[in-house]
């Protein structure tokens, strides 16, 4: 554990205790009333759910059958975080699981820069769940993040030890990775919120576009109506 | 002579189909790769998937055909969007980015992503690619094909005329008079999700009474030539896809049903709840209407082609196993065919096989549907092991004294399964009855409404003895209902739904380990039937390699083991 914590603060350890005292900072108002705290959880079940899924792509592609295995464990982990979550977002069943995404990130990134991708993700998310139970103690749902913050940690172990096995015992590399992979987030943060940015954008100047073109809808009702019954070839 | 992947995507299901010299030779949904249910993605890694599993790469393909044409679909957006104006103030930004971010540069992607030259990419059309998945996979000489969907550019229902190696279009309804949009509006209305959830539709129908009859034939009027006009004032797919109904549907029928709200019934597989046995009506009277417009489809059909007595269906509604089943006993054709991916990802195939008939190559019939990758028991011993998992080698006897003790098995055999179907490759087994099998399954496995019935497997040449009105058409690929016969229905108490109904599969030796789990119960003195559903837990795709597998049986502690080649799988007690 004390090793685990050196390697935290060696490796982006300021963004990951940041994330705790942010997460308690706003406990309040993250669950502040049973409908937010429903919202706030389902981003968690579909976070874990996405995470499962990316890790069962890993298990498929790696070359290493030590790794296939751990992965697939780990994937198993968060499907059941995913699930416990989604229980806990609707105590009473009456929900549809979220949709949700993949980022094909192992075929993107290659195995390595996956592993310090995971492991970055394995430690924010506990720092995360830390400043929840902080904040809300030991009542429901800081129960929860007890219970799953035991996963994230042998989580964030295992990574740790399976990235510097693909760095060929070199330490000071993988913390390089872990590094560079902080910073590609951040990026793909920036990147996805200007994405956002531009889709407003667009879909405002689409809007204008289609008021200005009524009088093509005028004449493309008059001349092309809907059609009716059976059109012969 | 020629190399062919078909590939459909971009809508719902995408799939490839590997087409060489018009025989078959692999094809695989993209769901079953990325584990996405449904994936509509471009399906780059299923097509590499399918490639080495026939030891090629895409660098021998002569052609890659997608399953429609991108400029028809960008047409029919632009001139549905523009004549539903103003209405479709809010779908016009959504649809034409669609359209222009990827859809109309299609081709361009495919070259990219597989790595081959632009020229070697094609299009064909939608329907006419269901038309040949259909009619060639049939294997018949003539055939009306009818094929019925939501929307594949702007066509909702085509008829066609099949002679030979040729396919001929007789005449079509166009959008928005749209059978599987109908349908969708309605899966939409009850809370299920839309191109999921149509199989409960179908599944909670026999639960409730046609009482609604009357309001869904003014909903969807069948003209006395056959075609049907929906009253567009109950839909919203014509201005907006996203919304299903529109407020004109909700004051006939109410308002919809909570999406995930749990079902709970009675003894008798009644609703307790008076609002959900209304939605078990509506479900009724919803189904009951399909197959009402089904049949006057078959019979315009008939009347294109008198002198033809084989009907082949696809498109999403051919999935619709109960109305293929009546169709197959009332629509005056001799044979009904359903091939086993009747819905998009069968487009695949279609496209493949209508660009290797332009280069001469003649289609061979489907005998099974087993053409994804294989899995064995040797790619999965190594990592079922890793995962604490015990092997042990197996008998066909003790498997069926195993499930008659009341375990539920999965059965992995070979190549996976091509169309939404497990037909013994991927399959989750148990004894056919009594029905609380049913249940256990559904709640503890499978986390879904109690009203989903399962399908029995039965022995191709015994089939007649416990079930009325099968035929080999529907029953090889279990694309159609059937009925127990009424001797046999507690027996089969698990495998036979609340209307007396089952959903028939025959087996026979293309999937040989079911085929011979059949025989081996038979010798006990069972009779020769499983249950067999799909290898998959809730919402998630069917199992395709040995991480999936290993995985579900993992996540799955009511399963009790995974049988592949001769191992058995179990954890460790
Ligand atoms: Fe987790
Ligand atoms: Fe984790
Ligand atoms: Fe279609």
């Amino acid at each position: 554990m004390a090793r685990q914590r050196g390697l935290r603060a060696q490796v982006g350890g300021v963004a990951v205790s940041l994330r705790r005292h942010l997460a308690r900072a706003t406990a309040w108002w993250a669950f502040r009333s049973p409908r937010a705290a429903s919202a706030h959880l389902l981003a968690f079940a579909a976070a874990e759910r996405n995470s499962e899924l990316e890790l069962l792509a890993a298990a498929r592609l790696t070359p290493s059958d030590d790794r296939r295995a751990s992965y697939v464990r780990h994937a198993l982990d968060e499907g059941r975080h995913a699930n416990a979550f989604f229980k806990r977002a609707h105590p009473d069943g009456n929900a549809l699981f979220p949709d949700v995404d993949v980022d094909d990130l192992y075929q993107r990134l290659g195995e390595r820069d996956f592993l310090a991708l995971v492991f970055v993700g394995e430690a924010r998310g506990a720092a995360q769940f830390r400043g929840y139970i902080d904040a809300l103690g030991a009542a429901e749902p800081g129960r929860l993040f007890s219970g799953i913050i035991v996963d994230e940690d042998r989580h964030e172990r295992d990574t740790w030890h399976h990235l510097v096995q693909v760095c060929h015992g070199d330490e000071a590399r993988a913390r390089q990775r872990v590094r560079t992979m902080i910073l590609w987030m951040a990026w793909r943060r920036w990147h996805r919120a200007g994405r956002t940015m531009s889709s407003m954008l667009y879909a405002a100047c689409m809007t204008l576009l289609f008021v200005a073109c009524a009088p093509l809808a005028w004449w493309m009702k008059r001349t092309r109506p809907e059609p009716r019954g059976w059109a012969q070839p | 002579m020629s190399v062919v992947l078909g590939v459909s995507a971009l809508y719902h299901d995408a799939a490839v189909a590997l087409v060489i010299d018009g025989e078959l030779r692999g094809a695989l949904q993209q769901e079953r790769v990325s584990r996405l249910k449904g994936d509509p993605r471009l399906p780059i890694a299923a097509a590499h998937a399918v490639l080495a599993a026939a030891h090629m790469t895409a660098a021998d393909l002569d052609a890659v055909v997608f399953y429609e044409n991108p400029f028809a679909r960008l047409e029919h957006v632009l001139v549905s969007t523009l004549r539903g104006f103003p209405q479709t103030l809010r779908q016009f930004p959504r649809a034409m980015a669609a359209q222009l971010s990827q859809k109309l540069w299609v081709k361009d992607e495919l070259a990219a992503g597989l790595g081959i030259d632009r020229t070697r990419i094609h299009h064909d059309e939608h329907h006419r690619s269901h038309a040949a998945s259909a009619y060639f996979a049939s294997g018949a000489q003539t055939a009306a094909v009818l094929c019925v969907d939501g929307v594949g550019e702007d066509t909702c229902t085509s008829v066609w005329r099949g002679d030979g190696t040729s396919l001929r279009l007789l005449s079509r309804q166009l959008f928005p008079h749209s059978v599987g949009l109908f349908y969708a509006a309605i899966t939409a209305w009850l809370g299920f999700r839309v191109l999921e959830g149509e199989q409960q539709v179908m599944g909670l129908a026999a639960l409730g009474s046609p009482t609604k009859l009357a309001a869904m034939e003014r909903l969807a009027r069948i003209n006395v030539d056959g075609s049907i006009e929906l009253d567009l004032s109950c839909f919203a797919h014509h201005y907006d896809h996203t919304l299903g109904f529109s407020a004109g549907f909700v004051k006939v029928f109410g308002p919809p049903r909570r999406p995930g709200k749990a079902w709970v019934l009675d003894d008798q597989g009644v609703p307790v709840d008076a609002a959900d046995r209304h939605y078990a009506d509506v479900a009724a009277s919803a189904q009951h209407h399909t197959e009402a417009m089904l049949l006057a489809l078959a019979q315009h059909a008939r009347s294109l082609c008198p002198d033809v007595d084989t009907l082949c269906l696809a498109g999403g509604v051919a999935l619709n196993a109960c109305a293929n089943g009546i169709l197959s006993q009332r629509s005056g054709f001799a044979r009904v065919f359903v091939q086993p991916a009747a819905g998009d990802a069968g487009g695949a195939l279609g496209a493949a096989w209508n660009f290797g008939r332009s280069r001469g190559d003649v289609p061979r019939p489907l005998a099974h549907a087993a053409w994804g990758p294989a899995l064995t028991a040797a790619m999965m011993v190594p990592l079922a092991t890793a995962c604490g998992l015990v092997s042990q080698p197996v008998v066909p006897a003790e498997v069926v004294a195993r499930l008659w003790r009341g375990q539920v098995l999965a059965l992995v055999d070979g190549r996976s399964e091509f169309g939404p179907r497990a037909l013994g490759h991927r399959s989750l087994l148990a004894a056919p009855g009594p029905r609380r099998v049913q249940d256990h399954i559904n709640t503890a496995i499978k986390r879904r409404e109690p009203f989903r019935p399962f399908a029995p497997a039965v022995l191709r040449d015994d089939a007649a003895a416990y079930f009325d009105h099968v035929t080999d058409d529907l029953g090889r690929f279990m694309t159609g209902v059937s009925t127990t016969k009424t001797a046999w229905r507690e027996t089969l108490g698990a495998v036979t739904h609340h209307d007396g109904t089952a959903r028939v599969q025959c087996v026979d030796e293309h999937a040989p380990h079911l085929h011979a789990l059949l025989q081996a119960a038979q010798a006990a003195g069972h009779p020769p039937v499983l249950l067999n559903t799909s290898l998959n837990g809730r919402r998630e795709p069917i199992c395709q390699g040995a991480v999936d597998v290993v995985r579900f049986l993992l996540a799955h502690p009511d399963v009790n083991g995974v049988v592949v080649d001769d191992v058995l799988l179990t954890r460790p007690s």
